[in-house]
């Protein structure tokens, strides 16, 4: 890679001197912008349904720039985080460009592992749903692009809701998902949904906490987990139906996890729109018609019915040697409507271009859902997704905190309160907040 | 050892150099600086062969460690600056539950594994040494076999036979109307799994080495204490064991050693989880370098790691010379 | 009785541990040639409809060619220049009597009980600020390249070589290097041996190490790919891996099978001559 990146130091000065021009002081001037003899070899790590809808649009992006050559690296989230922070560290070996989710973006932005491209997303600050903003800027500057939010919803199997006689349009409160889910098990034997006890991940926990404005912490940084009432609700809401025997137990995104989906030993997945993408592509593929989705029941009366999970961006590296290609990349795969649209009619990874919501598309029935009308319905939902204190520059440390308290709890040794204390504990000491 | 070094010095052995050359130390009398040097000099070879390891040994381990402890005294994300935090990182850790859990973790493992493997190897290596077996060689060779695995392909086709739902024992297990044990999902049971990985893959190794101790026991002994009246399995607890104790000695402390600097095996097999069970020391500070990113933290941890491991090998020493019956 | 009863006793217990010992490289090769799906569905001991697509991937989208010979000559480069600093250091400490002599030896001895994951993290910020090192080979084979465990093992071969034979060579008028090169290291050939596949093995099976130091794909060795194998949509790749696995143990099944004598020596000499 060393050598590889020297041999086109040499090859591309062009594009070095003009960045160094441009610089991440750049003052007031226009930011240099890509052109068509533009050259360069762009590594792009990601994992695969992420590089597999950038790709999409790869046909018209070659095309545009005919001189600029593209390797993808896919890996799983986990391994490409890892390996993002072993480059980051070992400082060599990070690519041009890397997806990554909303929740571990601040980290990099805040050790200052990724290029500050302010001069060139500036004009799209306005253009994009503006809570993706949040984690990618550091004292205004700007360190990455925006790409897909991750709005919730309840995926549902229609068949299973009708073998049951529940009408998931009664289900308003999460007491009443609870209520549907006694009546689903009792007459279908499937469980309402997954959630694994010794394998728990914690994401529908964070999930429920942002879709209530809350989270690990308060917008000050401040813990609050063991502060905020609304945090233990939401745990033992989870753990009633682990008690009642309600959940199934399976790791996430694996094999038993994906099969008990499509054999339908689960009810709902309660997950962002991108979760689509997994079920037509290769959880259930066939199962065309027979899942659903509805909007989130509420906590109170008048609540919240959005929530957030995941989400990505863009991110050029302060290690790359050609930014400006990387950003013409960037650019190209993201600040366009018809890119953004040409991904998400394939893929159901969610623009973030406002403008893209305009498009007559989002107003059809996605025939994988029964012809409901799901498009419109993640965009309202996108629109409405509460601030809360998940996703921060030590999101990687609080969750890994707090998972395996969550597990303790779901195998029945320690409370929800215990469970809380313990994370919140362990997360002011890590991270030094109060 | 300062005084053997000087009677040295004074009197250098003739066998240096092979030959000796009595007449130099004749010559009239030399200066502190002058005697240093031809010190040096004559016995510059064997110290030229030697330097090597010195040397590397000096830039690669004594510099880090020294280099370490100034790292731990610091607030380091890898980048930027250091930020000079005392001994704030050796409080931190002092109640730190995750780093101490680890250590712990380290301890249940051992108590796990060893007993059992040592047991093990020391049972087969008598057998194989018996002369009961054809095709020793044979069986020798098959048990030895997972030490040369990487324990990175083991410990994925670990996982792969240990899985819950899908896995090749829990299958089995069926067929033996046994229900399915949570082998990787279960505080114990992932700890149990983590044991049978590092019996299948280092009993080989212990065997050999107990086999290659029972050698040395002179089979007369054994012979003269059946001749006795001695039971076989007698013969084996009261001769045969007792003799074999350095050897023993020798295999549970590399178990000690190798337990506690496990980390390939946890990180590939069980990950660590579920919640933390297997999570080693050595995982808990390659997490705190390149997960959390805090160097002057995961310095500070390697050196309380190392204290440890250093208090553990001298208490298995005393512990081991006190109730030493050769003694 | 007893002695006719302990025959099938032991005959029975080692073939059932060998076959316990067996198993997961037979269950390795046999998954290595299931698709994907027959992995985690199968029961099925042998492959149902076995399939080389796992090694077609494994060398085409992996590239596990140059990462074998990666790991290939990191080893091979590691083994020799460890063994022959070993040779020298183990000779001096045989042979040679010098002052602080009893005190470099006992500090060498103590050096082994020092686990790597205490220098792990200094290591790393020198080879990454000081030497350069990230993503090259070096970090692998320099700071290991002088072994106190090989110079103990390599001494007490040299124990072995008569003074006589050594003195005569002085005599004759040789060098002391070229004492060592003509004489020491041929009469300790076997030593050499069962050192060298020591190193070899432990260099080729490294993770730790390794996964920090390398990341760009084309300088990763065989167990640092294995970890970052790529699988279908949202799972690991067990059974590309599976493939890999196979073909991480082979060519140290292939040393092991004609060296194994040689490796047994190398492994026992420590634990009874010690």
């Amino acid at each position: 890679m060393i050598q590889r990146l020297g041999i086109l130091g040499l090859a591309l000065p062009s594009a070095a001197a003009l960045l160094e021009a441009c610089g991440p002081g750049g003052a007031t001037q226009q930011a240099t912008q890509p052109t068509k003899d533009l050259t360069g070899d762009l590594t792009i790590w990601g994992w695969g349904a992420s590089l597999d809808a950038l790709k999409l649009v790869d046909a018209d992006f070659s095309a545009a720039y005919p001189k600029i050559t593209l390797k993808y690296v896919v890996r799983p989230p986990a391994d490409t985080y890892r390996n993002i922070q072993l480059a980051i560290t070992a400082g060599a070996g990070a690519p041009d460009i890397s997806v990554i989710e909303d929740s571990h973006i601040s980290q990099y932005v805040q050790l200052g592992a990724l290029a500050d491209i302010t001069d060139w997303v500036k004009p799209y600050v306005p253009k994009i749903v503006t809570y993706k903003w949040t984690w990618i800027s550091k004292s205004n500057r700007y360190y990455a692009m925006p790409w897909d939010p991750g709005p919730v919803a309840v995926f549902y199997r229609r068949d299973i809701f009708q073998k049951a006689g529940v009408d998931p349009a009664s289900i308003q409160t999460w007491e009443d998902f609870y209520q549907a889910a006694t009546t689903i098990k009792q007459k279908t034997g499937s469980f309402m949904w997954q959630q694994a006890k010794a394998r728990n991940d914690g994401r529908l926990f964070e999930t429920l906490l942002w879709q209530q404005g809350t989270g690990y912490i308060d917008p000050k940084g401040n813990v609050i987990l063991d502060k905020d009432p609304k945090v233990q609700q939401t745990l033992e809401f989870i753990g009633r139906f682990w008690k009642d025997n309600l959940a199934a137990d399976q790791e996430p995104w694996t094999d038993p996890w994906y099969k008990s989906q499509s054999n339908g030993s689960a009810a709902t997945v309660i997950d962002a729109v991108w979760m689509g993408t997994f079920f037509k592509s290769f959880i259930a593929p066939k199962a065309a018609g027979s899942w659903g989705v509805f909007m989130l029941p509420v906590w109170q009366a008048g609540g919240s019915r959005a929530s957030n999970d995941g989400g990505s961006v863009l991110g050029i590296f302060e290690q790359s040697s050609q930014k400006l290609a990387a950003w013409a990349y960037v650019q190209f795969h993201l600040g366009r409507d018809q890119s953004q649209l040409q991904i998400y009619q394939k893929t159901d990874i969610f623009p973030s271009l406002k403008s893209s919501f305009q498009d007559p598309f989002f107003q059809e029935g996605d025939p994988y859902f029964g012809d409901q009308k799901v498009r419109s319905m993640f965009a309202d939902i996108a629109a409405k997704i509460p601030d809360a204190g998940i996703y921060s520059k030590d999101y990687q440390q609080m969750s890994s905190l707090t998972t395996p308290e969550i597990q303790k709890y779901a195998l029945g040794k320690q409370s929800a309160q215990q469970a809380l204390a313990n994370a919140a504990g362990l997360i002011r000491e890590r991270t030094h907040r109060s | 050892m300062l005084g053997e070094l000087r009677r040295r010095i004074r009197h250098p052995p003739d066998k240096a150099g092979g030959v000796a050359r009595p007449i130099e130390r004749e010559q009239r009398p030399m200066s502190v600086r002058q005697r240093w040097r031809w010190i040096l000099w004559r016995h510059r070879w064997p110290l030229i062969f030697v330097s090597p390891f010195f040397v590397l040994f000096a830039i690669f381990n004594v510099y880090p460690i020294i280099f370490s402890f100034w790292l731990s005294l610091h607030d380091w994300a890898g980048l930027g600056p250091m930020q000079f935090v005392g001994l704030a990182n050796y409080a931190e850790l002092s109640h730190d539950s995750i780093f101490w859990n680890s250590m712990l973790n380290a301890a249940f493992l051992f108590f796990i594994y060893v007993p059992v493997m040592t047991f093990l190897a020391v049972v087969l290596a008598a057998v194989l040494n018996s002369g009961f077996l054809k095709l020793q060689g044979l069986w020798r060779a098959l048990i030895f076999l997972p030490n040369i695995t990487s324990m990175v392909a083991a410990g994925y086709t670990f996982r792969l036979i240990l899985d819950k739902d899908s896995g090749a024992l829990n299958h089995a297990l069926a067929l033996l109307h046994i229900s399915a044990v949570p082998w990787l999902d279960d505080v114990w049971w992932a700890r149990i799994s983590l044991g049978l990985l590092m019996i299948w893959a280092w009993l080989g190794y212990n065997t050999v080495i107990m086999l290659a101790g029972l050698q040395t026991i002179p089979k007369e002994l054994v012979e003269a204490a059946k001749v006795d009246g001695a039971t076989a399995i007698q013969a084996f607890r009261q001769i045969t064991v007792p003799l074999l104790r350095p050897v023993i000695v020798f295999s549970v402390t590399l178990s000690i050693i190798g337990t506690f600097s496990m980390f390939t095996e946890p990180y590939i097999l069980t990950r660590g989880g579920p919640i933390r069970a297997t999570e080693t020391p050595v995982i808990e500070i390659f997490n705190s370098t390149f997960t959390d990113i805090r160097f002057g933290y995961a310095a500070a941890e390697s050196y309380i790691y190392f204290a440890i491991i250093v208090v553990i090998t001298l208490l298995q020493f005393w512990t081991v010379s006190r109730s030493d019956p050769a003694r | 009785m007893r002695r006719a009863a302990a025959k099938p006793i032991a005959y029975v217990s080692v073939i059932g541990l060998s076959a316990v010992m067996a198993f997961p490289f037979v269950w390795m090769l046999s998954s290595s040639f299931k698709p994907f799906s027959e992995i985690f569905a199968g029961t099925s001991f042998l492959p149902e409809q076995p399939t080389i697509a796992n090694y077609v991937s494994l060398f085409q989208q992996s590239n596990a060619l140059l990462k074998l010979w990666n790991s290939f000559y990191i080893a091979t480069a590691a083994t020799l220049i460890s063994v022959l600093l070993c040779a020298l250091g183990g000779y001096a400490f045989a042979k040679f009597r010098f002052p602080g002599r009893a005190l470099m030896f006992s500090l060498m001895l103590a050096s082994m009980a020092l686990p790597f994951a205490v220098v792990m993290v200094p290591l790393f910020v020198m080879m990454r600020n000081v030497f350069h090192w990230i993503d090259t080979p070096w970090p692998l084979i320099v700071p290991g390249a002088a072994n106190a465990f090989g110079i103990f093992f390599m001494r007490q071969y040299m124990l072995s070589v008569p003074d006589e034979m050594l003195d005569a060579a002085r005599v004759d008028g040789a060098t002391e290097f070229g004492i060592f090169w003509r004489i020491v290291l041929p009469t300790t050939v076997p030593g050499l041996v069962s050192l060298s596949i020591i190193f070899f093995m432990s260099s080729w099976n490294n993770f730790l190490w390794p996964l920090t130091i390398l990341h760009s794909d084309a300088v990763q060795t065989v167990p640092v790919m294995l970890n970052s194998l790529q699988g279908p949509p949202g799972r690991t790749a067990f059974d590309v891996l599976m493939a890999g696995s196979v073909v991480s143990v082979l060519p140290m099944l292939v040393v092991f099978l004609l060296l194994q004598r040689r490796l047994v020596a190398g492994i026992t000499s420590g634990a009874v001559k010690g």
